[in-house]
């Protein structure tokens, strides 16, 4: 037999040779394998014959791409447009079902892109913007896996400045949120933004009004974002308004929303600031431990690298771990340029709004998702009419167009359609961005609300991408058929494939669909179980007001003379919310100490929430001993610190430092302080103190009648107090679904997500089922004439659709079920009890939506007149 | 200037056609140049060199007849033009004067 050349490289050499010259050469290539394979051998002579083929991939040798070349001549171009907008006109319901399709998934893509885009081009305004870093703290403990943290101690500015010459300026500042502020007789809560006297050195805000420089130079001045004074001061000028903690604003700044990764609403001067200000020399070497409230950034001088910069903090890290006293813990500072800080791996105690990684990834996969159905509802539409269409192509591959001439048309199709997508969409991505704002926490998200020329440009690639995946292999199918099989009327085999390639299709929408709502049902479950909870204390007739300290013994002992009030205790925070903060415990007498969430409380506590002991009593009205404290636990604190349930009554307890020591009088119940949408149980400590210092509320229990006439009785009685002083009574059930609004608004954008989702495979089931319906007609027309009746026609018709939903249902269930146990029941205390139950209902919840669909388009045909529709043709 | 500079290569790809005679087609011009050469060119080099030197008009080509070795695919002949050949001349002129100005101990 005779000896060929390998045939792959000879296919390869033919496929990006230039025809012209593929005879002559390929010729060469030959007669130079024969010889050689006398000469030489067959082994050697085939690896010659491959290396030379190789070597032709030359620009003398390769031909032109020709796509490119076709799509772009202009004649050719029209005409594809041309046809495409009679094909988009002459199918108006296949073309309403795709760019309905393609404009949900575009609008959910468009919020993602605006955010992952937004995110991208944060931080470019500054001065040098490539020479800026910031310092992030590495602590490492022993036992404890080290961890990153955005924050640094404030002693280490003055280090860094002293030791590296490298740095051109460095600034330090400290935020402060819920900075409680009266601007122009409304109070709010702002993100306040302490800064030294280098700030605006390193980062440029473009200033509205006033000079930004100069206004901290009074320590009482501050500046403010125009977004506040915007809000607060619509029709006067803010400069040289005094707000009410008596700071004066001496200018405004553009507000850093979209600008930088830096969050704030007002900049004030950090003379004032406990944590900025220069530390006494004793304290100087324990002060390293205080890396929790200070950020520190800085801009280097021309020409120095980020390792050269690294190593010099390597020296400073290893100088501070050996002069620090206190704790263990061991420092290592690094850079990181301020272009790296978003989508950086996480950090902790990050400042301002930062995407991590982990939200890049969601990001991407979500529009990748969405983009993939709303695709394939294209592609399987595209599908469907595959048969019909072939005659077309057939036509056009007869008058002579090439492979790649009808790729083009197909591509250009499908692209007119995704930019009509587009154009749909964003209108509807324009009608839901002040919904996104208002749904979103937007001080936490990067998302730039205005439609900037950048953006635009990025929407409408991104339309053309999308027309490109969408018609890429309806385009290659086309292009592949031949024209002497688009006559024939047997075309059997196939289109048999396409429809296998359809009908995976369809399962993969469906499964994915399933997955959305079961996880949808779950999540809403989870939020609906978790504030309708069975909380083991009463918060029926519960009001809560804030009232200022010099006040709240007065009101307390005057509301509790209005006729109808059950109680008032005085609280630093109320259950079913949360806790307060978090102290260091330990037993008496032990060294082991333990972080738990505490509360303080007053006597009159147990009379307000009528809160269930698990043993004990509750708070004695007259405490008897000063140094001695009533306390509550709850039973995680007990077996944290090994105390026996039996023998803990009584024990005592005592802060980190303090000498004042806590009597455990109480153990609490579960779900009282706790919070829910915490993965597990904290430790909790409720004290019952006589000191005013940490209690921020009164909570009145008011008896069930006339809840309305105690109010207004309640906000006379504040009134006589005060008169400055404002009632504002917030009922406790509100207050917990307030604290748990997070988890709401998760569960909020999923189900909006889930919805886009599930409508898009909606269409597409319609659009199958429509085209499905038409294209049998016949069929149905022949069966009716043999006897079959209206039932079981449409039977007939849905048993593609129930078996497609069947296997989708069975992917799909074992997948939202691993799902849900790995993340999301994980990641809150309450579960709920039903997880079979929830799956079935989202089983049959989108079963049954799809299978309406397909009833109502088949039903229309079913009960046409066999006689109408046998007559034509 | 463009056109009648040659280069290394290209030179010596038109004196082993010159040499070849009438048997110049692309497997004995490559078998040509590897063996007096002593070096190992590919085809698809040889390929973009000779199409250059087609551009440039100092080669004339047609097409032959094939034979079984090639699968019967047809062979290209080249020939050197009248401008090739003047550009050898030119190039071995400029060769030669430099050659006689180089003193001869430096070339010991």
């Amino acid at each position: 037999m005779r000896i060929t050349p390998p045939k792959l490289y000879t296919r390869l050499f033919k496929a990006f040779c230039k025809p012209a010259l593929y005879q002559e050469l390929q010729g060469d290539l030959e007669e130079e394998f024969s010889f050689n394979l006398k000469e030489l051998g067959e082994k050697k002579a085939k690896a010659i014959y491959r290396n030379e083929v190789l070597k032709m991939l030359r620009p003398s040798v390769i031909r032109k791409p020709k796509i490119i070349v076709t799509m772009f001549r202009t004649s050719l171009f029209q005409i594809h447009l041309k046809l495409a907008f009679r094909n988009l006109w002459r199918n108006k319901v296949f073309s309403a079902i795709n760019i309905f399709g393609l404009a949900a998934a575009i609008t959910v893509s468009m919020f993602a892109l605006n955010i992952l885009y937004t995110g991208l081009s944060v931080d470019t305004q500054h001065p040098h913007t490539e020479r800026l870093y910031r310092i992030l703290t590495k602590v490492e403990k022993p036992n404890i896996s080290p961890y990153f943290l955005a924050s640094t101690p404030s002693v280490l500015g003055e280090k860094l400045r002293a030791d590296l010459p490298e740095i051109e300026v460095l600034t330090q500042f400290s935020p402060y949120h819920q900075f409680k502020e009266t601007i122009n007789g409304n109070s709010v809560i702002l993100i306040n933004l302490m800064v030294d006297d280098h700030f605006f050195e390193v980062f440029q805000f473009k200033a509205i009004d006033g000079d930004p420089h100069a206004a901290l130079q009074d320590k009482s001045g501050c500046i403010i974002t125009d977004d506040i004074a915007e809000r607060f001061f619509p029709d006067e000028n803010p400069i040289g308004k005094i707000l009410g903690s008596g700071l004066i604003v001496n200018a405004i700044i553009e507000s850093p929303k979209g600008l930088s990764h830096l969050n704030f609403d007002i900049i004030s001067s950090s003379s004032e600031n406990p944590y900025l200000a220069t530390t006494e020399e004793s304290d100087y070497l324990e002060s390293w431990n205080n890396y929790y409230q200070g950020y520190t950034y800085f801009r280097t001088i021309d020409g120095v690298s980020q390792e050269q910069l690294n190593n010099k903090l390597r020296q400073v890290s290893k100088e501070v771990n050996t002069i620090k006293k206190g704790a263990e813990s061991t420092f290592d500072y690094r850079s990181q340029k301020i272009s790296d800080i978003m989508f950086s791996d996480e950090v902790y105690n990050a400042i301002g709004s930062s995407l991590s990684k982990g939200i890049l990834y969601v990001l991407v996969t979500l529009i990748t998702i969405l983009l993939l159905l709303a695709s394939f509802n294209y592609t399987n539409l595209s599908i469907a009419r595959a048969i019909q269409r072939t005659k077309e192509i057939g036509i056009r591959k007869v008058a002579g167009s090439t492979k790649s001439q009808i790729i083009g048309q197909i591509l250009v199709e499908t692209i007119v359609f995704s930019v009509a997508a587009t154009l749909v969409g964003f209108l509807l991505y324009r009608f839901f961005v002040p919904e996104f704002v208002a749904l979103m926490d937007t001080g936490n998200l990067l998302f730039n609300p205005n439609t900037t020329t950048p953006l635009l440009l990025i929407f409408l690639i991104f339309s053309v991408i999308v027309g490109l995946v969408a018609g890429l292999f309806p385009a290659l199918y086309f292009a592949r058929i031949s024209p002497l099989n688009a006559f024939r009327s047997n075309i059997k085999s196939k289109t048999m494939s396409l429809m296998n390639i359809r009908k995976g299709l369809v399962v993969f929408q469906l499964t994915i669909s399933m997955f959305c709502i079961m996880v949808v049902t779950a999540g809403s479950d989870i939020y609906h179980s978790i504030v309708q909870n069975n909380w083991n204390f009463s918060k029926e007739g519960v009001v809560s007001v804030e009232v200022p300290p010099k006040n709240r013994q007065l009101l307390k002992s005057r509301f509790e003379r209005v006729p109808g009030v059950v109680g008032v205790s005085a609280v630093s925070s109320l259950p079913g919310v949360g806790t307060m903060g978090m102290t260091m415990v330990r037993r008496f007498n032990n060294t082991d100490s333990l972080m738990v969430d505490f509360s303080v409380v007053d006597s009159d506590f147990d009379k307000v929430f009528e809160p269930r002991l698990f043993a004990g009593n509750n708070f004695k009205r007259v405490s008897s001993d000063s140094t001695l404290t009533e306390v509550w636990v709850n039973r995680k604190l007990l077996a944290d610190l090994n105390i026996p349930l039996d023998s803990a009554l009584g024990q005592t307890l005592s802060f980190f430092k303090n000498i004042s020591r806590y009597q455990i009088i109480g153990i609490m119940e579960d779900n009282v302080f706790e919070r829910l949408d915490a993965p597990e149980m904290a430790a909790i400590m409720v004290t019952h103190e006589k000191i005013d210092l940490y209690k921020r509320s009164l909570a009145i229990k008011i008896e069930s009648q006339n809840i309305a006439v105690t109010l207004s009785q309640l906000e006379k009685a504040t009134k006589e107090v005060d008169s400055e002083q404002a009632f504002t009574p917030i009922f406790l059930n509100d207050s917990i679904e307030e604290s748990y609004n997070n988890v709401n608004q998760v569960v909020k954008a999923f189900k909006f997500l889930s919805i886009i989702i599930i409508s898009i495979s909606l269409l597409g089931q319609l659009g199958i089922a429509l085209y499905n319906a038409e294209t049998r007609t016949k069929e149905i027309g022949i069966r009716k004439v043999l006897g079959a009746r209206v039932k079981s026609i449409v039977l007939l018709l849905l048993k593609g659709t129930l078996t497609s939903l069947v296997i989708a249902a069975l992917i799909g269930t074992p997948l939202a079920y691993l799902f849900l146990q790995e993340t999301f029941w994980l990641s809150s205390l309450i579960k709920p009890q039903y997880e079979g139950l929830v799956l079935a209902q989202g089983v049959l919840l989108l079963g049954s939506l799809v299978v309406f669909i397909v009833i109502v388009q088949t039903w229309r045909v079913a009960q046409a007149n066999p006689s109408e529709s046998l007559r034509s043709e | 200037m463009k056109g009648t500079n040659l280069g290394e290569f290209e030179e010596i790809a038109l004196l082993t056609i010159l040499v070849l005679k009438d048997d110049a087609y692309g497997v004995s011009i490559k078998r040509e140049i590897n063996e007096q050469g002593k070096r190992n060119i590919s085809r698809g080099a040889l390929h973009t060199a000779l199409s250059r030197l087609e551009e440039k008009g100092l080669l004339t080509s047609k097409q032959g007849q094939g034979n079984e070795d090639r699968g019967g695919r047809p062979k290209r002949y080249y020939e050197v033009s009248n401008k090739g050949l003047a550009a050898l001349q030119e190039a071995k002129e400029v060769r030669d004067q430099l050659w006689s100005q180089v003193p001869a101990f430096r070339l010991q």
